[in-house]
């Protein structure tokens, strides 16, 4: 492995392609995201092999799993918001995975990458907006120019407003990005010192890195939980703004 | 009306305790948020505001020739929205913790 903690993030093409002068390449980045999407197919395959009214231990997964984002879009989004479950499950699930997989070994962070993540968000930002107009139809304008507001305030709110609701998707990316970039760091530049630190201390620097693993395990699944009710939220905002 | 079995009142109860003790946990616990993540969460609206609005006012910048004008207008803007994100983020948790 690299000694240079910023080395895990680098990009690396695997199969070269070019189409009109534009860089299509497959990369590692687009490898680790199929293996995850393939890794959370395969468990729920694996998982669900027999299914029982009473659940087994296996059963009991993605039936948590399922529940868990659907008492979250419940409170957050209403009973109405249902129909978008399938969207809000497949991101936490995607990220979530996304983020483990990170920490194994010659493994690849795209959650840290904020073009993946970013892309994401847009989607997100994309289905409030859709969301906004096919529910509430001209309506929706009033995102922007809330009602009871005096006319001459419109030069100021509404830019306001505009920008308020572009910049909900660069928070999401930012937040979920900067705590994957971090996290590895730390976990790296701290793994890097278990050799020569070892020679005094023993065990003692293994262990601690065992644990910043551990940690760093909590903290994926809590950036993926984080990233998806936030995107219930703005979802919410959609059924229920002004 | 026929009488409850004594163990049945007996589970009753005990479900009711299970409940009233899983209520008081979520209570306890602010709903997932931690004064922490808070302080993040309002630190990058902030950012974040801050940096759409200079994008948009760069652009419209480059596409008329403002001469940072724009630059400057939309990013008071964006400070501006993301105040106005970050007190709607604390209201949101307020709301949540206060279980409105």
């Amino acid at each position: 492995m690299s000694e240079n903690p910023m080395e895990q993030f680098e990009i690396k093409r695997l199969l070269p392609i070019e189409v009109n002068g534009y860089d299509i390449s497959f990369t590692n980045s687009a490898l680790c995201m199929i293996i995850s999407a393939l890794a959370v197919v395969a468990l729920f395959l694996l998982c669900l092999r027999k299914k029982s009214i009473v659940p087994t231990a296996a059963q009991c997964v993605p039936e948590s799993a399922y529940e868990f984002i659907y008492n979250m879009m419940v409170e957050n989004v209403g009973k109405e918001g249902l129909k978008y479950f399938s969207f809000i499950f497949t991101l936490f699930l995607f990220l979530c995975t996304g983020n483990l997989l990170g920490l194994f070994p010659y493994s690849f962070t795209f959650t840290s990458h904020v073009a993946a993540v970013g892309t994401l968000s847009l989607l997100a930002l994309v289905l409030n907006i859709g969301v906004g107009i096919k529910r509430q139809k001209w309506g929706y304008l009033h995102t922007f120019f809330p009602k009871g507001t005096p006319w001459p305030m419109a030069p100021l709110i509404v830019p306001i407003e505009v920008i308020s609701l572009l910049s909900k998707p660069l928070s999401l990316t930012i937040r979920l990005a900067a705590n994957m970039t971090v996290g590895h760091i730390i976990l790296k530049v701290i793994a890097g010192f278990v050799v020569t630190i070892c020679l005094v201390l023993g065990w003692l620097p293994l262990a601690f890195t065992c644990i910043l693993i551990m940690f760093e395990i909590f903290i994926g699944i809590l950036q993926a939980y984080v990233y998806t009710i936030l995107s219930c939220i703005y979802l919410g905002d959609a059924f229920h703004s002004h | 009306m026929p009488e409850i079995p004594q163990d049945i009142q007996e589970i009753d109860k005990r479900i009711k305790a299970i409940k009233a003790q899983k209520k008081e946990i979520k209570n306890n616990s602010k709903d997932g948020y931690s004064q922490a993540a808070i302080v993040f969460q309002m630190a990058i609206e902030l950012v974040s505001g801050v940096f759409v609005g200079a994008a948009i006012g760069y652009i419209l910048d480059e596409m008329f020739d403002f001469k940072f004008i724009c630059l400057l207008i939309f990013t008071i803007f964006g400070g501006i929205a993301g105040m106005v994100n970050v007190i709607r983020y604390l209201k949101k948790v307020d709301d949540r913790t206060e279980g409105k």
